[in-house]
C-alpha cells in the first residue's frame, strides 16, 4: 500500500510544476512519506516508462545536467482518478472509525 | 599519502582516495544487485550516479579536489541503502547481504603476516588454516627455490588490505562458482539492456540467461584451466632456472659438465658465469613475471594499477638482461676475429717406405666431459681437468710430396681477438705423435691446452706427406679423424680405415 501511496504522491507534487528528482524527494521529506532518496529513482523510471510522467534535461551549475520531470496527459487523467479514489477511501476508513 | 583514483561519474570526472574508491564501488556494486530485477535498471543506476556525481560536487564546492569516504558517506545517507529502499523488493535474500559482503578479493593481510602477509593472505581466500599454506611455501621453496621466487613476485603484485573496505573484501563472499556466475549475468543483463528491439526482448533475455549460463561456465572453467597452467609454466621455467644457478648445474645430455662450469672456459674473461646467469635471469624476468601475473588474473581475478607496476618493472629488468646479453655476445664475437698457426713437424725414421697410421686415446683422470655428436661419424668431446682442457678436435690427412722422404707435420690453429693473442694460445696447444723405427706412427685423440686460454677453436691438423710408392695402412681408429683424404676413386673417409693405401703418380690409391 505504501508504494501505492508514494506513487500518489509523486503524482501529486509534479501535479503543482515540473521537479527534479531532489525537489521532489525534498517536498516528501518534509511531508515525512520518504525516507531515503534511493527509493525514488526506480520509481520515477517506472512511472515514466508506463508514461505518466515525462521529463527533460536542464544544464547545471553544480553537477551533470538534471532531469526535470513533469506529468503526461494520461499522468493529469491518473492523478484525477487517483485523488477521487484517495478521497473516498480516506472517508470511508474515516467513517468507520466515527461510528 | 594516498593514492587517488580517477572516475567517471555521470560524465564528470572525480578524484577519488582509495577507500573512497572502494566504498562507493561496494556501494554501487550493491545497487546494482538490488536493483538485478528492476526494469530500467541501468537508467535507475545512471540517474543515482548522477546524484552522486552531483552531491560530490556540492561538497567540494570548488575548494577540494579530492573526494574522501566523508564524501561517499555523505552521498550514501542521502540516497539510502539498498535494503532501506522502500516499494523495491530485494531479488533474493543473498543480494541484501551484498553491502555487508563485497565480493571476495585477494589481498595480503598485515594483521597476520610473518613476512609479507601472502601466506595469510592465500589463506584467508581458500578459507584455509594459514599453518598449510606457510607450509606449503617452505616445502616449495626448499625444493625448487622457485617457492621463494614466487613468494616475492605474490608480495609485489597483491596488494595489501590495510583500509577497511579492503579488509572487507579479503574475508568477503567466496569467489564461488555461483556469483561467478551471477557476475557474467549481470554482464549479460547490462549488454541486454543496451538492445534497442523490444519485440525480442523477452526472447532475447531467456536466450541471453540459458546461453550465458552455459558460456560463463565454460569460460570460468577455461579461465581457471589457463590460470593455473601459466603458473605452472612459470613455476617450470623459474625453477629450472634457479637450480641451473645455485644448484649443481644444468647438464647437457650425457655429459657430466655442467652449463655453469662450462660457461666459465668458454666465457671473455671477466664475464664469469654469474654475468652470464645474471643476465639470462634478467631477460627470463619479464615472461615470468608475466606468467605470473596472468595466472593471478586468471584465477583470482586481481588485476590493477599494482600489477602494471611490477610488470613494468619486471620489463625493465628484462631490457637490461638483453642489454648485458649484447655487450657479452659483441665481446665475445670479438674474441673471434683473427685466427693464427703453429706448424711443428716431427722427425721420421729413413729408409721406411711402409707406414702404419693410428690413433691413441690417452685415458685421462677425473675431470668433467661434454659430449656432442657432430654430424655422422664424429663425436666430439672435451673435457676440463685441472691440467687443462682436452679437445678431440683432431683432423688427419693425407698428402703427396715431391720429397724423396716422407714426411710428419701438424698444425696447430686458435683465435683470438688480436692475433698476438690468437698465436700465443696456438702456441700453448700440447699434441703428441709418437713414431718408431718400423714406421708405425701413433697419434694422441685428444689435444690440450691451458683452462686460462679457454674454448678458442682450438684444433690440431695432423699431415703425412708421402713420395710416390710409399704405402701406408690407415688403421680404423683413424676414421673419425680422416679429413675429406683425396684419393683417387674418391673413396669416402668413412670406408678408408683398416687398408692399404699406395701413393701414386695420380695420387692415393687402394693397394690390394
Amino acid at each position: 500500500m505504501r508504494k501505492g501511496v508514494l506513487e500518489l504522491c509523486v503524482l501529486r507534487v509534479l501535479g503543482r510544476g515540473e521537479a527534479y528528482a531532489s525537489d521532489l524527494s525534498e517536498a516528501l521529506r518534509q511531508a515525512d512519506l520518504l525516507v531515503v532518496e534511493g527509493t525514488l529513482y526506480p520509481l520515477l523510471t517506472r512511472m515514466k516508462n508506463a508514461g505518466w510522467l515525462d521529463y527533460r534535461w536542464e544544464e547545471s551549475k553544480s553537477g551533470p545536467p538534471r532531469k526535470y520531470y513533469q506529468l503526461t496527459e494520461t499522468g493529469r487523467i491518473l492523478l484525477e482518478a487517483l485523488n477521487s479514489e484517495w478521497t473516498a477511501f480516506v472517508d470511508a476508513v474515516n467513517s468507520l472509525k466515527n461510528s | 599519502m594516498k593514492k587517488t583514483i580517477d572516475i567517471n561519474l555521470g560524465g564528470l570526472l572525480f578524484h577519488l582516495d582509495e577507500d573512497a574508491y572502494a566504498q562507493l564501488s561496494n556501494y554501487l556494486e550493491a545497487l546494482r544487485r538490488h536493483l538485478a530485477a528492476t526494469e530500467g535498471r541501468e537508467e535507475v543506476l545512471s540517474d543515482i550516479e548522477a546524484r552522486i556525481a552531483e552531491i560530490f560536487t556540492q561538497r567540494m564546492a570548488g575548494t577540494r579536489q579530492v573526494v574522501s569516504t566523508d564524501d561517499v558517506q555523505a552521498a550514501m545517507n542521502t540516497l539510502g541503502q539498498p535494503k532501506d529502499f522502500a516499494g523495491e523488493p530485494a531479488e533474493e535474500p543473498a543480494a541484501a547481504s551484498a553491502t555487508e559482503a563485497p565480493r571476495r578479493r585477494l589481498y595480503r593481510d598485515p594483521e597476520e603476516q610473518m613476512i609479507g602477509g601472502v601466506c595469510s593472505g592465500f589463506a584467508s581466500y581458500f578459507d584455509v588454516d594459514v599453518v598449510i599454506v606457510r607450509i606449503l611455501f617452505v616445502v616449495l621453496g626448499l625444493f625448487t627455490g622457485f617457492g621463494v621466487v614466487l613468494y616475492i613476485i605474490l608480495w609485489a603484485a597483491t596488494p595489501e588490505a590495510v583500509t577497511p573496505a579492503e579488509r572487507l573484501a579479503m574475508q568477503g563472499k567466496p569467489a564461488t562458482f555461483e556469483n561467478i556466475r551471477q557476475t557474467v549475468e549481470e554482464e549479460f543483463k547490462s549488454v541486454e539492456a543496451r538492445l534497442k528491439d523490444k519485440e525480442n526482448h523477452r526472447k532475447v533475455r531467456r536466450a541471453a540467461r540459458s546461453i550465458g549460463d552455459v558460456i560463463s561456465s565454460i569460460l570460468t572453467g577455461f579461465a581457471r584451466f589457463l590460470g593455473g597452467l601459466f603458473l605452472m609454466l612459470a613455476f617450470f621455467v623459474g625453477s629450472a632456472i634457479l637450480v641451473a644457478v645455485f644448484g649443481t648445474g644444468i647438464t647437457i645430455d650425457g655429459s657430466s659438465i655442467s652449463v655453469t662450469e662450462l660457461m666459465g672456459v668458454f666465457l671473455p674473461a671477466g664475464f664469469g658465469p654469474i654475468y652470464f646467469w645474471t643476465a639470462t635471469v634478467l631477460v627470463l624476468m619479464g615472461p615470468l613475471v608475466a606468467m605470473v601475473l596472468l595466472a593471478l588474473r586468471l584465477l583470482f581475478r586481481q588485476h590493477g594499477a599494482v600489477h602494471r607496476g611490477v610488470m613494468g618493472a619486471a620489463l625493465m629488468l628484462s631490457i637490461v638482461g638483453i642489454a648485458l646479453m649484447g655487450v657479452l655476445g659483441t665481446r665475445m664475437a670479438s674474441e673471434f676475429r683473427e685466427e693464427a698457426t703453429v706448424v711443428h713437424v716431427e722427425t721420421l725414421p729413413q729408409g721406411v717406405t711402409e707406414w702404419k697410421l693410428g690413433m691413441v686415446s690417452s685415458p685421462i683422470e677425473g675431470g668433467a666431459e661434454l659430449r656432442f655428436n657432430d654430424e655422422d661419424t664424429h663425436e666430439t668431446s672435451w673435457i676440463l681437468t685441472d691440467e687443462g682442457v682436452f679437445f678431440d678436435g683432431v683432423k688427419l690427412d693425407v698428402r703427396p710430396t715431391f720429397r724423396e722422404q716422407a714426411s710428419l707435420e701438424w698444425t696447430a690453429e686458435a683465435q683470438g681477438g688480436s692475433l698476438r693473442s690468437a698465436r700465443e694460445r696456438a702456441d700453448a696447444v700440447r699434441f703428441q705423435v709418437r713414431t718408431d723405427s718400423t714406421g708405425v706412427i701413433r697419434a694422441d685423440d685428444l689435444l690440450v691446452y691451458p683452462r686460462s686460454d679457454r674454448f678458442r677453436d682450438q684444433n690440431v691438423r695432423l699431415v703425412l706427406y708421402l713420395p710416390v710408392g710409399h704405402r701406408v695402412y690407415l688403421d680404423p681408429t683413424t676414421v673419425p679423424y680422416l679429413d675429406d683424404v683425396a684419393n683417387t676413386e674418391d673413396i669416402w673417409d668413412g670406408e678408408m680405415g683398416g687398408k692399404i693405401w699406395l701413393m701414386t703418380e695420380q695420387g692415393l690409391a687402394e693397394f690390394k
